[in-house]
């Protein structure tokens, strides 16, 4: 069903589009054969089929004022993204068939080349959109928003502190130091500031489930619980050394003196955790290390970390998701510049 | 401690969707780098030179190409399309305006066949049309394609003018060179109007006898001494004088390397061409025949008026030598007794200038190889030997240096081979009438259109090449009007300034 409601959606604009593109080729033809000379841009088909092709490509750019004036409800997006996809699609071929099927100079082979590196990048991000995020679904139960790992990490990082202590009591001395995160403790239960360009905007942190996996991360210890004081120290040991400079590496953290974002990365760099394999290994030889009362901690500090694999799975995942973007319009802004140009020029030298 | 929903909820800023979002910062960032870069590009191109480049399909041919570097506008008017097949392109008023940029101040070219052509059609033919431009250095603007001339000649009726009269011949479509019916023959080799009677097979037998192995068959040490050495090596065992094409045909311009390729059994390799070598020198009586037909004293080509003159200077002592040599040694069988020499003789003592009347009717003297004239003014008619005989093509031996002679004139070797006797002059005249070029049909044995026939072709013919109109044909130059005076351009004895000047003309786009 969602596949037929999909077509549906779809399909008038790929007839629309396939119907552009063969009137336009046949039309060029029967030209071409009637005047007994090549086809070229500059007769009457020529110019027609290019100026459709310059108004969609003009259509296209209009995506992004849409995107400002989207309050307004001009246009249902899911209409104007499928006729943004398929008109623009019927582009190259048009371009192709104004042209006579030829690049010319430079210039025009220029503008060629723009079209099908916008066409490209916008095949791909349209392939990339459909298929990442369903595999991301399936494969990052611990997904939150982006912009918003470093926090969620930070917390994560908090409870995993609070677990120790309620299970372990404090951290001994002697260990390796931890970064402060007071400051990040009370930014989450209380206010926040968002920069928003030169603006400071004071929001209100509130609360939001951020993972399918209910138990996750939460602290099930009884406090009543017997705990090997050996264990306790190790795991602290391990804890300061391993899994929280992994858990919060790239975070800009202050260590008290002498600690920096830098020790920070090439800690992670460094670290006995940093792929998924070498996680299960090492918490596997953790555990061996404790005893059999220590091990739900051990479980809980290994979900620790395989979240944080699994966000910087979510961010390799999001620069694939977005990344194109930056590409898709600047080469579509060039294009769309260069268009004019070509206009103007076409028309003079015709 | 058990934490209750609010502290197991991970905390996340409400307005996340406002901050610093990295990628689409780089999105504007790129975006406005791509404004940049593409105003920076389109204000290269439309306001500097070099920029106007990027627009060119192609770099200009040789004879524009000094124009890549001054700008467009040259050739291109602003907003006037100089493409006929452009939107707009096929109004006369910017045809016109185009052409008037081309033929004027650089070109002076006329129209293609003005008179038989419809001004309709002429007016409508922009030389951009056929001279197509930014194809590179090295194109070539007079190689214009077939479409081009087949788009009027394939209809003529709709181009040419009406014929006034109803026997006029309308102009025949020609569509295909290398079809049956797509290019008729050769109208001008369908008759000879030449009045020499001259026969190859006697000039290609040893010793040039009138019937084979004939008793006046030339010895070498029987032509006077001065020609003795150009035909010392073409002699047989018998001392026979050999004679081979070279030997009357010169080439107008010479290619190195390749001098013997007119002699009778050469068998060409070369694949060699030469732009040059167009023709072969027009025959020169007094290179290529005087060795063997002696005027003892009396120089070619003279009028009758010069011709009395000459004979009245000439002394009765000597008259008598000349006549009494000629019909006693040459013409042994045909002897003229004493009386009628000296009946002669005091004619032309008496100042009677009948002689020449007598000499011009003698086989041996004018009327050998020349019709007599009824003009009273000359001796003998036109000869009329053309010098082109492809009237409408300019036909280039120097391109054909890959084949014989024999492979399209094979007409003189055949009656050399079939060994005629052409004793009698009827023969000869049959001979002379016989146009000794091949037509159409050798030529489309190599000349080949269709691209995919002539590759095909290639694997099992020797020598193959294109069929296109320009090949052979030019536009801007009609053919040249058939001469009605008799002057020295009609004669045997064309002057080389002559042919150099055809030959330019030839050459010249």
């Amino acid at each position: 069903m969602l596949l037929v409601r999909k077509l549906k959606l779809h399909l008038g604009s790929i007839i629309f589009a396939c119907a552009l593109i063969a009137a336009g080729a046949f039309w060029q033809a029967w030209h071409a054969n009637h005047a007994n000379r090549s086809p070229t841009g500059s007769s009457l088909p020529g110019i027609v089929i290019g100026s459709v092709a310059a108004g969609i490509i003009l259509f296209e750019l209009l995506l992004w004022p849409r995107k400002w004036l989207r309050r307004f409800r001009l246009f249902p997006t899911k209409y104007w993204m499928v006729a943004h996809i398929w008109l623009g699609l019927a582009t190259g071929p048009l371009a192709y068939i104004h042209s006579g099927y030829r690049l010319g100079g430079t210039f025009s082979t220029t503008l060629m080349v723009l079209l099908l590196f916008v066409l490209l990048s916008g095949i791909y991000g349209w392939v990339i959109q459909m298929v990442l995020p369903r595999w991301m679904l399936g494969n990052l139960p611990y997904e939150t928003i982006t912009g918003q790992i470093d926090d969620v990490s930070i917390q994560a990082a908090l409870n995993a502190r609070r677990m120790l202590t309620v299970a372990f009591g404090p951290k001994p001395e002697g260990l390796q130091k931890l970064p402060n995160l007071d400051s990040f403790a009370s930014d989450m239960s209380g206010a926040v500031t968002v920069k928003k360009g030169r603006k400071e905007i004071k929001a209100i942190v509130i609360g939001a489930v951020q993972r399918r996996d209910t138990k996750g991360l939460n602290i099930e210890v009884d406090s009543g619980s017997e705990f090997n004081a050996e264990d306790g120290r190790e795991l602290w040991r391990q804890y300061a050394m391993v899994i929280e400079p992994f858990v919060l590496r790239g975070i800009p953290l202050s260590y008290g003196e002498a600690t920096s974002t830098q020790t920070q990365k090439e800690t992670s760099l460094k670290s006995p955790i940093s792929t998924r394999q070498k996680m299960i290994d090492w918490f596997s030889m953790l555990r061996d290390s404790c005893s059999s009362s220590a091990q739900p901690i051990v479980n809980r500090l290994e979900k620790l970390t395989e979240q944080r694999l699994q966000y910087d799975a979510q961010r390799r995942a999001q620069s694939w998701l977005h990344g194109w973007i930056a590409f898709h319009a600047s080469t579509s802004v060039v294009l769309g510049v260069l268009l004019v140009a070509h206009i103007v020029l076409a028309l003079k030298y015709m | 401690m058990q934490e209750n929903g609010s502290q197991r909820a991970v905390k996340i800023e409400r307005f996340y969707h406002k901050a610093f979002d990295r990628f689409i910062y780089r999105k504007r960032w790129m975006s406005f780098l791509g404004l940049l870069v593409g105003i920076a590009y389109s204000s290269w191109l439309l306001l500097s030179i070099d920029g106007a480049l990027q627009v060119s399909t192609g770099e200009l041919s040789q004879p524009h190409f000094a124009w890549n570097k001054t700008g467009c506008e040259k050739c291109h008017l602003p907003n006037v399309p100089i493409r006929k097949d452009a939107w707009g392109g096929d109004r006369v008023e910017h045809i016109r305006d185009n052409n008037k940029n081309c033929n004027g101040e650089c070109h002076a070219v006329t129209g293609h066949f003005e008179a038989k052509t419809k001004t309709s059609v002429l007016e409508t033919e922009s030389c951009s049309t056929c001279h197509r431009e930014h194809l590179g250095f090295d194109r070539n603007l007079v190689e214009v394609y077939d479409a081009e001339c087949s788009r009027c000649h394939a209809n003529m009726a709709s181009v040419a003018n009406h014929p006034e009269s109803p026997d006029s011949k309308a102009p025949q479509p020609i569509s295909n060179f290398s079809a049956e019916n797509g290019h008729p023959n050769f109208a001008s080799l369908k008759h000879d109007p030449g009045t020499i009677q001259f026969s190859h097979a006697q000039h290609m037998r040893p010793g040039q006898p009138k019937s084979p192995n004939g008793f006046d068959a030339k010895k070498l040490e029987m032509i006077p001494e001065k020609f003795r050495g150009l035909y010392q090596d073409q002699v047989d065992t018998n001392q026979l004088i050999q004679l081979n094409c070279s030997n009357c045909h010169t080439r107008d311009v010479e290619v190195k390397g390749y001098e013997g390729l007119e002699l009778a059994d050469s068998k060409p390799t070369a694949s060699v061409q030469s732009t040059d070598h167009m023709l072969y020198k027009p025959v020169e009586f007094d290179k290529h025949c005087a060795a063997c037909h002696d005027l003892d004293g009396l120089a070619h080509g003279l009028d009758r008026k010069q011709m009395n003159e000459a004979i009245k200077e000439l002394t009765p002592r000597k008259i008598l030598d000349y006549l009494k040599k000629r019909f006693t040694e040459a013409e042994p069988d045909s002897l003229v007794d004493g009386n009628m020499l000296k009946e002669i003789a005091e004619e032309i003592d008496g100042r009677k200038t009948r002689l020449d009347a007598i000499l011009m009717q003698r086989e041996n003297t004018c009327a050998k190889c020349h019709e007599l004239s009824k003009d009273p003014n000359s001796i003998v008619a036109p000869s009329n030997l053309k010098r082109k005989w492809l009237r409408d093509a300019s036909f280039k031996h120097g391109a054909h240096l890959m084949v014989s002679c024999k492979d399209c004139h094979a007409e003189a070797y055949k009656s050399s081979s079939e060994v005629y006797d052409y004793s009698s002059n009827t023969k000869s005249k049959e001979e002379s009438s016989i146009v000794m070029i091949d037509g159409i049909a050798k030529c489309r044995e190599c000349h080949i259109q269709d691209a995919q026939l002539r590759s095909q072709k290639f694997t099992t013919l020797k020598h193959v090449a294109t069929a296109d109109c320009v090949d052979c044909h030019r536009y801007h130059s009609d053919p040249p009007k058939p001469r009605a005076s008799v002057g020295s351009m009609d004669t045997a004895a064309v002057k080389l300034s002559d042919v150099q000047l055809f030959l330019a003309s030839e050459k010249a786009p």
